[in-house]
């Protein structure tokens, strides 16, 4: 078995190298979070003493500019967020963490659900978010080329904020190319979804990015 | 302009939905597959971009979720409800129907603090559900109470659902929030009267504990269940009272439960980075998990809504529309029956903007006040209708979590029959507040 | 010809979106119904603060707005959307379409490949909503108020603290006292959002927005298309929608501040002491605005001169 499908398995390897490689970035961002609680608190705090300006210095440096007022501590937490979200799509995927409704396909094949990932993946996925990827990057080339900032006085570069939406489209399509790499295969040779389903269970880490419903659902 | 499009549009949903493939993604897919069938210009897709960046990733309301979502798990990994069971439980002891409180005052102080329903269900079932079997309970009432208390957290505050109420229904998140604690009280109590009545007529359903040979003296056991208390009520009354009375922003509100879960999680001993660390990757993905699908659904809505489809809708609601409590009344039927199939962050990011247009301008003469009351009323009854779409099968997440936890000898089954009963109760509940609009416009008003 | 037209306001708003109403209605009838506008509310095909991009990109044809909202981006609409201590309608609606000021405003425009229509013009707002007595300038330090613009930087260098909170919580903010003022709109919108009830003083005059400009934005491509004709017929109706705007805006404004009274509000006039500091720390804020664009220079100087000239005018024709 393992002779068989080598052209097959170093597809199906691929496509999970691509998905882990795409999820690292909202891997290692989870702790932006941690900065968001923390930028938040200082703005709670900030608030109550009537702080206005912050801090102030003689080079101007992106996004802040030369001055970090409480508008900018403000308007930071929604550029903290908006990186953890886009930051968090591709990663989600790889862990296979997307809401679904597997109420009726729970009952079909293994092999079945990696079709209709593979056929949703081709069809509706990648045009999404290439285009919105496409679409996204005149949105941030405008905004660049007019040097967008803000209007009361907070952060400037407003830009580097709007790149973070073709950012997190990229990801998602590197981990859709990857997803349907690997699901490709396994429509092909059902014998290597079997195996690869084997040695995810014995290696936990790779656990983590199987097939609809094999992963334990994770909610709210 | 014709129905068909958006009918189409509603129809490959419905298909695509239970396919099983991730929803978020086919929201998304379908706003282009449907740009191309509707011979919408391809140019229209750029405002995909505005809205994305406009209503999600600039929404500072929003942002109140992952913070939210972080300090129920900070919460839970403090284990600040283990030892409460046990202590409640002596409280009791001796007293048919005993357990069964104790388990429903766990789930209140759950619901207060994380709001995370799967970790209340998951840490009830493996820590309450042996206990009361091993106690001799039916089986079916202790399933019920379990999924009823354990699910109140997503209804009552702080809740992210209801940050994402705000947002769609243009309430204040703060109001929200105090409107839903009668209602949320109302319930627990339901609860508390189904266990005792069972108490009452069918004791041998809900068997006192054994005393103890030697018992506790009362006053220190209460000393005890204080202890485990006040520092998680503290918590959760200055997180609540700061968001309810203005004083924080939603988002504020969260950073500072937050960071006093991690100073609980510390003090408890239970801080370590690989803790830290993981928690925020559990934050990470709930995250993606919930916002993509406002992602995708925001994408949906623009390319339906220039199909017809909102036109459709409220064509359709003005040709049933004999009042505007039939109307309600029809929404609150549609979105019990989808959420048998779909979870609150489907409903709350798609159906819901659909109807919120309506609702903003249904006319209830002198029975409200102002039109936001109206908002309010309808989105409390909305809530409790959602939490009640965690409870009904076949796809209810409670239900799913309770059986991957249960004893062996509990069947879906007897989940099913247990869980019947307080899906009465909900719709009891749903009932009055739509009956008494007081039970959740009265406390906004003094707070 | 349909045009797609996105809205900054709900289609329903009480003046700000009867005016975009009033001028569609206008293009109708100039047109012979050869070009029409059909209205979406705020959020309905875009959030608010995403229509300049949206129809500089091209992907909806026209928009409506509160200049102001753009002034991150195109630094000279600060100054048509509020500029403290500036012009009265009349002077800045003179100089927006007889002295010039729509021809340099629209130089900035072009850099987005839009079409500037100046299309409305929006009565002097009252200073805003207070929960505390303003006496003297000391009062305005350490003081929590919702306020953007031009006027926000005023106020911070008078040692305010500014904060943008979007509209929808702008209520509740006041009402628990997160912060202590607030500046919203027109004493009619402020009423059907209930300010009365969250603060008790009512402070004018709006120095920080004396006048200001609703404009239509039409992308180059679409305006373009139209015949020289329509161009001009749909200049007309935007002129005669000015006209309208100015015409209407204050009657029903009287009456709501007398009805806010009645309900207990306590309408006062900022001391002179501040509205001097205020009128400093705006001087010094326009001078670095107009230090940092072009534009922005070229249309302050220009409309400086017009409002010289009809203060003197208006100084010859005094009567008493
Ligand atoms: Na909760
Ligand atoms: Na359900």
């Amino acid at each position: 078995m393992m002779r068989e499908h080598s052209g097959l398995r170093a597809m199906a390897n691929l496509g999970v190298a691509l998905m882990k490689l795409s999820a690292v970035p909202g891997r290692m961002g989870a702790w932006i979070i941690f900065a968001l609680v923390l930028v938040v608190l200082f703005a709670v705090v900030g608030a109550q003493m009537s702080w206005s300006q912050v801090a102030s210095w003689d080079t101007a440096i992106p996004l802040f500019g030369k001055h970090l007022s409480m508008t900018g501590v403000g308007e930071l937490q929604w550029h903290l967020f908006a990186l953890v979200v886009m930051l968090s799509g591709a990663y989600t995927m790889q862990q296979d963490q997307h809401i679904r409704v597997d109420v009726v396909s729970a009952a079909l094949s293994m092999r079945a659900r990696a079709g209709i990932d593979l056929v949703g993946d081709l069809l509706l996925l990648l045009p999404f978010f290439g285009l919105l990827f496409w679409f996204s990057l005149d949105f941030v080339a405008m905004s660049h080329r007019f040097a967008e900032q803000s209007n009361s006085g907070g952060l400037v570069d407003r830009y580097l904020v709007k790149s973070v939406l073709p950012l997190g489209c990229a990801l998602l399509v590197v981990c859709g190319v990857g997803r349907v790499l690997r699901n490709a295969a396994f429509v092909l040779a059902p014998a290597l979804q079997q195996e690869f389903l084997q040695r995810a269970m014995h290696d936990k880490a790779a656990a983590e990015s199987l097939p609809a419903g094999a992963a334990e659902k994770e909610s709210v | 302009m014709s129905y068909l499009l958006p009918s189409l549009m509603l129809l490959a949903l419905l298909v695509g939905i239970f396919s099983g493939y991730p929803v978020a993604f086919l929201l998304g897919g379908l706003s282009i597959v449907f740009m191309f069938v509707g011979d919408v210009p391809l140019a229209s897709f750029s405002l995909v971009t505005n809205r994305v960046f406009g209503s999600v990733l600039e929404n500072w309301i929003l942002a109140a979720i992952p913070l939210f979502v972080f300090m129920g798990i900070m919460l839970d990994k403090s284990k600040i409800a283990d030892n409460l069971l046990y202590e409640l439980e002596n409280l009791f002891r001796g007293k048919p129907g005993g357990l069964g409180l104790a388990v429903i005052g766990i789930g209140i102080v759950m619901a207060a603090s994380t709001g995370i329903v799967g970790a209340s269900v998951v840490l009830m079932g493996t820590l309450a559900l042996p206990m009361m079997l091993a106690r001799g309970y039916s089986k079916t009432l202790a399933i019920g109470i379990i999924l009823g208390s354990g699910t109140l957290g997503i209804l009552v505050p702080p809740s992210i659902m209801l940050v994402v109420f705000g947002d769609v229904m243009q309430v204040p998140v703060g109001d929200l929030f105090a409107a839903t604690i009668i209602p949320g009280v109302m319930l627990a109590l339901f609860y508390i009267l189904y266990v005792l009545y069972h108490a009452v007529f069918a004791p041998h359903k809900v068997p006192p504990s054994p005393v103890s040979a030697n018992p506790q003296p009362l006053g220190r056991i209460l000393l005890r269940v204080l202890r485990d208390l006040v520092v998680p009520a503290l918590l959760m009354l200055s997180v609540l009272a700061s968001i309810v009375a203005g004083i924080a922003t939603p988002t504020e509100g969260a950073a500072i439960g937050a960071g006093g879960a991690l100073i609980l999680a510390l003090c408890k001993r239970k801080l370590s980075v690989a803790v830290l660390n993981d928690s925020l990757q559990s934050t990470m993905k709930t995250t993606g998990m919930i916002l993509f699908l406002a992602v995708g659904a925001t994408a949906y809505s623009l390319i339906f809504k220039r199909l017809g489809g909102q036109t459709m809708i409220e064509d359709a609601v003005a040709a049933f529309g004999l009042s505007p409590y039939v109307v309600v009344l029809g929404i609150m039927l549609l979105i019990f029956l989808l959420g048998f199939f779909l979870e609150w962050i489907e409903i709350s990011f798609l159906v819901l903007p659909l109807f919120a247009p309506i609702v903003a301008t249904l006319d209830f003469g002198d029975a409200f006040a102002s039109q936001t009351d109206v908002l309010l009323w309808f989105s409390v009854m909305v809530a409790v209708n959602l939490q009640t779409s965690f409870l009904t099968p076949p796809f209810g997440y409670a239900l799913f979590y309770l059986k991957g936890i249960a004893p062996p000898d509990v069947s879906t089954l007897d989940i099913y029959r247990g869980v019947m009963p307080i899906v009465g109760l909900q719709l009891l509940a749903v009932l009055a507040i739509a009956l008494f609009p007081a039970l959740a416009l009265w406390l906004p008003k003094f707070v | 010809q349909k045009i797609d037209v996105a809205s900054t306001f709900p289609k329903d708003m009480l003046f700000l979106g009867d005016a975009l109403k009033q001028f569609a209605k206008n293009v109708n009838e100039v047109t012979d119904s050869k070009v029409q506008f059909e209205i979406h509310g705020a959020g309905d095909l875009v959030p608010p603060l995403e229509v300049l991009t949206a129809v500089s990109s091209g992907a909806v044809p026209a928009g409506y707005d509160w200049v102001g909202y753009w002034g991150g981006s195109i630094p000279v609409t600060n100054l048509i959307g509020a500029l403290p201590f500036g012009p009265p309608p009349e002077v800045l609606a003179e100089w927006m379409w007889e002295g010039g000021g729509k021809e340099i405003v629209q130089k900035a425009y072009d850099k987005y490949n839009l079409q500037f229509l100046p299309c409305a013009s929006v009565p002097p707002e009252p200073a805003g909503w207070f929960r505390k007595e303003i006496n003297s300038p000391e009062d305005l330090k350490g003081l929590r108020m919702r306020i953007g613009g031009l006027a926000g930087h005023a106020l911070n260098k008078a040692g305010a603290t500014t904060q943008m909170i979007p509209g929808g919580e702008v209520f509740v903010s006041l009402d628990r006292g997160r912060i202590d003022a607030a500046e919203f709109s027109l004493p009619s919108i402020d009423e059907s959002i209930q300010l009365q009830k969250a603060a008790q003083f009512y402070y004018f005059p709006g120095w920080h927005q004396p006048s200001s400009i609703l404009s239509v934005m039409i992308n180059k491509k679409t305006w373009d298309g139209f015949s020289k004709l329509q161009q001009n017929q749909i200049m007309a109706a935007c002129r005669s929608t000015m006209l309208w705007t100015l015409t209407n805006g204050v009657q029903s404004q009287m009456d709501a501040v007398q009805r806010l009274e009645a309900q207990g509000t306590q309408v006062r006039r900022l001391p002179d002491s501040v509205l001097d500091v205020l009128r400093k720390a705006t001087d010094d804020v326009v001078q670095e605005e107009a230090g940092k664009d072009a534009v922005f220079k070229e249309a302050y100087d220009s409309l400086q001169a017009h409002m010289q000239r009809a203060k003197r005018w208006q100084e010859l024709q005094q009567l008493n």
